[in-house]
């Protein structure tokens, strides 16, 4: 093998593995035919091959190509959505650990302290109800109530937290969680779809990136939770990595929060920041809905390139 | 059919394949010829295109051969694609009538 031949083999290494496995000997002879006399790939081939597979990572994402089915990602966001959504009360705890450690937890003012608690019960509820009983119509019933709780929390708390944005993504999954339980095929067809050790390992992941958020800090909390959930999910899978991405809205909703926070606006928070702060969540939960897919699908004799 | 204009990679791509089935390098050298060597595709957005243009049902795989030890796949144009390049030459077509009307009816040496 040349070093020319090595060096392409590493940027098509970056492709979708579908599309390399389908596509990649072809097209690396096809590089190599465009590329006699050379050493190493030229700047233009490279990031040609490079933007290549941006594109076709994107068109995976947002299921252009089609192979996804949403009610398959809707039934594996509907089992794992009520687990992921208590990794939110994580700040709620953070608070309570401080009462505790301060021998005054009788003390501690659950109104301004831990509002929210009641919403997170009530998602521990439908966690337990949709993963360990199969009364999935009360599960739903209970992810409709917990997300009116999160609207009436983001109307009626302006000041606090709540109100300001950061908890748009807790917000969305919320939503999809109670419209997966209500609509897609459930919890069982996603059993079917997830590999075996998915509920076990995210259990662990929830209790992991809990304890971290209230020992460590809340990003070290989300870390561990990104990895969980995808690990969960499937990483060979598309539908798992669909799903994994709905599931992980919160993390961009927080990640979203701390890039402002440290690079763009200081606290307090704006109303610019509150904008800035919803829209990342929204669009990505639209494209892993595959909405572009669909708008795609109303013009199919549309430019395609 | 709708009549939204096609991008010139596509155009170009689809032309390469009207006549007959080609593979990925004969495309881009075709492509280069046909555009008078104005439009040099690479692999990366021959192959982009390609994905899409068979997720539609434009072009579609025709047979494989293995060149000097090579795996070489011929693509073809679908009637599918042949019908909407040809929506796409008459689309062209008209707008070039009307630009040349337009021009037969400019003013000798131009408008003030």
């Amino acid at each position: 093998m040349t070093g020319l031949e090595r060096r392409y083999r590493r940027l098509l290494a970056l492709y979708p593995r579908d599309h390399r496995e389908r596509n990649g000997e072809e097209m690396l002879g096809v590089l190599l035919a465009g590329s006699e006399g050379r050493t190493r790939p030229g700047p233009r081939a490279s990031a040609d091959v490079l933007w290549g597979a941006a594109r076709l990572h994107a068109r995976r994402v947002a299921a252009l190509d089609g192979g996804v089915r949403l009610r398959d990602v809707l039934a594996v966001v509907g089992l794992l959505g009520p687990l992921v959504l208590l990794t939110g009360a994580t700040t709620g705890l953070h608070e309570i650990a401080w009462w505790i450690k301060a021998d005054a937890l009788g003390d501690m003012p659950w109104s301004t302290q831990f509002p929210d608690a009641p919403v997170w019960v009530l998602w521990a509820v439908v966690a337990v109800l949709t993963l360990f009983t199969g009364l999935r119509r009360v599960a739903a019933a209970g992810a409709w109530a917990a997300t009116a709780g999160f609207l009436l929390l983001e109307v009626g708390l302006p000041g606090q937290v709540w109100g300001t944005g950061v908890n748009t993504g807790w917000e969305l999954l919320g939503a999809l969680t109670a419209a997966a339980l209500t609509w897609s095929p459930g919890p069982d067809r996603a059993r079917e779809l997830l590999p075996r050790r998915a509920v076990p390992a995210l259990i662990a992941t929830v209790v992991a990136a809990g304890v971290l958020g209230v020992l460590v800090g809340g990003l070290v909390g989300f870390a561990v939770l990104v990895a969980g959930a995808v690990a969960a999910c499937g990483r060979g899978s598309r539908t798992g990595r669909r799903a994994a991405l709905l599931l992980l809205l919160p993390v961009v909703t927080t990640l979203t929060a701390f890039a402002l926070a440290h690079w763009v606006l200081p606290p307090p928070t704006t109303p610019v920041d509150e904008v800035l702060l919803r829209c990342p969540p929204l669009l990505v939960a639209l494209l892993a809905l595959g909405v572009p897919a669909h708008l795609a699908r109303r013009r199919p004799d549309g430019p395609v390139t | 059919m709708t009549n939204a204009a096609m991008r010139e990679p596509t155009f170009l791509i689809l032309t390469a394949l009207a006549a007959r089935p080609q593979h990925g390098y004969g495309i881009l050298q075709d492509v280069e010829s046909i555009s008078d060597g104005q439009v040099r595709l690479r692999a990366g957005t021959l192959y982009t295109a390609l994905d899409r243009l068979s997720a539609d049902g434009w072009v579609a795989v025709d047979r494989e051969e293995v060149v000097e030890g090579r795996l070489r796949r011929y693509y073809r144009l679908t009637d599918r694609g042949a019908a909407r390049l040809e929506s796409e030459v008459v689309r062209l077509r008209a707008r070039s009538r009307a630009a040349a009307r337009r021009l037969r009816a400019r003013p000798a040496g131009g408008v003030a």
